[in-house]
């Protein structure tokens, strides 16, 4: 059964990125050059951002034990959105701005924040519960700092509400790296601590009890699950719901340790984004939609089915 | 053997122990009995080195607790919580975190490690249990699941705290037959209870935590004879 589920989700993985090499309007005689230039980085875009919000996702509900925690629960969000209304202010003044672009501004934004939020979380105990609530109080802050930002300067709405939508339309290979070399590195180094990270999901006093240093391997992790998403949120902007629902889903399917979800939640989470953007691609044709729409369209009902046809929620 | 050398700790506006000293030692079974707030889950936190003293030391086999490694210390206690996460986990890849503690490089656990583990769900009869999850379990079933953690780790001290709270009768009577086993091979077992019934019962020694002290009585019969138990069993005012 489980081999069943791997080889499932291998063979959605190869569907997706097939269907994002192909799908569209192809004109034999730019049907290269488009691949290429175009569909080539959007896939690997999706692939990558995919797997980074999943992991993260599920990274973040084996920490804080938490099936409803995802990247938002940190500050993420907020410290991502944040740091491109800070980027769109200072720019809209001065013409230059402490980022070299809005990507890196999302990316330390988020970065700075959920650095912020763990320190806070330690120095008030560092347990799951004060890490939540910190994450929580500060993304409050810094939301209200963007909506004072967006209140007094209007037209750095549209630049704003299209980050928060999150899209990788027009995304190129230089775009997506240095960010991409990040989430392959934290996902290997996941791979490696995937013990602690079981050991860790077991409980703060189980896990103490079994000689694990629960306060740094928690810092660890959730700086990890911060690296990945961030710069996932870097090329891609606010893709949210794919760090909530994945995780889930390979959960159910595969049923095995952290390794399997971990690697799991990448292979499912890098497919659905891809499928995703395809869809949000090549439905409307010659018009996109963007992609976090289509996400929450798709990945809703389905969560839901998976959810009542097991009747119980389990985390 | 544990050995408490002049231990002080106190939690903000309350002191817990004062100048306590103390070895717990035998292959026995040991029972810590006291007041809630009279500081037995603090004595596992020190004994552990997961709070340390204020003053005076704690030596585990002779060796500084405050100097070993959470690792190391993991190899001589096993400790088994009173609040506990149902983690999504397979009963057997749970029990088999019990030798985490063993756990070097290249951080997989080995062949030897899983003959631990069969082992330990045979001798405990849950070996059909291995594929189920925890969270499906009955109480009495997980608590049956978290001894065969504590048997896989393999140490020579065994702290349980509250382990009885919760269970049936039945489950309760297995709990006991367990620990009893535990003993035959040879283990410190101490355990915190609010079960006189089955203190009585089952005791070798009994350590009693009150007034920022530890009172030790080497056997049942001693601490039936108590002031302390008299007073517990009319209904306390210690």
């Amino acid at each position: 059964m489980m081999k069943l589920s791997v080889f499932a989700s291998l063979g959605l993985l190869v569907v997706a990125v097939l269907a994002g090499l192909l799908a569209g309007n192809n004109q034999p005689e730019n049907i290269t050059r488009i691949i290429y230039l175009v569909r080539f980085p959007r896939t690997l875009a999706a692939l990558l951002a995919g797997a980074a919000f999943a992991v993260s996702g599920a990274v973040i509900q084996s920490v804080l034990n938490n099936p409803l925690a995802s990247p938002g629960v940190i500050g993420l969000n907020a410290g991502a959105g944040f740091g491109v209304a800070l980027f769109a202010l200072l720019n809209g003044i001065t013409h230059t701005s402490i980022f070299s672009n809005i990507r890196t501004a999302a990316f330390f934004g988020a970065i700075v924040t959920v650095f912020f939020v763990l320190m806070l979380a330690q120095k008030t105990g560092a347990s799951r519960t004060t890490t939540i609530l910190s994450g929580i109080a500060i993304s409050s802050f810094l939301t209200a700092g963007t909506n004072a930002i967006t209140s007094l300067r209007v037209e750095l709405l549209v630049d704003i509400k299209s980050f928060q939508l999150g899209g990788i339309s027009g995304i190129t290979l230089s775009k997506i790296f240095p960010a991409g070399y990040y989430i392959i590195a934290a996902v290997l180094i996941l791979c490696v601590f995937h013990t602690e990270l079981s050991v860790l999901s077991l409980g703060e006093e189980t896990a103490q009890g079994l000689g694990l240093r629960v306060n740094i391997y928690r810092f660890f992790f959730l700086l990890l699950a911060a690296v990945l998403a961030a710069s996932a949120v870097s090329f891609s902007g606010l893709i949210g719901f794919v760090g909530l629902i994945v995780p889930h889903i390979a959960r159910r399917l595969l049923k095995g340790n952290t390794l399997s979800l971990i690697s799991g939640s990448a292979v499912i989470g890098g497919a659905f984004l891809t499928l995703c953007d395809t869809l949000s691609r090549v439905v409307f044709l010659p018009f996109e939609i963007p992609v976090g729409i289509t996400v929450a369209f798709i990945g809703t009902p389905f969560f839901l089915r998976l959810l009542f046809r097991r009747k119980s929620f389990e985390v | 053997m544990i050995e408490l050398k002049n231990v002080c700790f106190g939690y903000p506006n309350k002191a817990v122990f004062r100048r306590v000293s103390l070895r717990m030692s035998g292959h026995d079974i040991s029972f810590v009995l006291g007041l809630n707030g009279s500081g037995k889950s603090t004595l596992f936190k020190l004994i552990m080195g997961r709070i340390s003293p204020t003053s005076g030391e704690i030596l585990l086999n002779g060796n500084s607790v405050a100097k070993m490694n959470p690792k190391e210390i993991a190899r001589n206690i096993a400790y088994l919580p009173q609040t506990r996460n149902i983690a999504d986990i397979a009963v057997y890849d749970f029990v088999l975190h019990g030798r985490f503690p063993y756990l070097g490089y290249p951080r997989i656990y080995g062949n030897n490690d899983r003959r631990c583990v069969e082992k330990s769900l045979e001798e405990l009869g849950i070996l059909d249990l291995r594929n189920n999850k925890l969270k499906n379990l009955s109480g009495g079933e997980r608590q049956k699941v978290y001894l065969a953690m504590i048997l896989t780790q393999d140490t020579e001290i065994v702290l349980l705290d509250e382990p009885d709270v919760f269970l049936d009768i039945r489950a309760k009577h297995e709990l006991y037959h367990i620990i009893k086993q535990l003993k035959q091979k040879g283990k410190s077992i101490f355990m915190i209870t609010h079960d006189l019934y089955s203190t009585m019962r089952y005791a070798d020694k009994i350590y009693f935590t009150e007034n920022e002290g530890i009172q030790t009585f080497n056997s049942g019969k001693a601490f039936e004879n108590s002031d302390v138990y008299k007073a517990m069993q009319n209904g306390l005012n210690l």
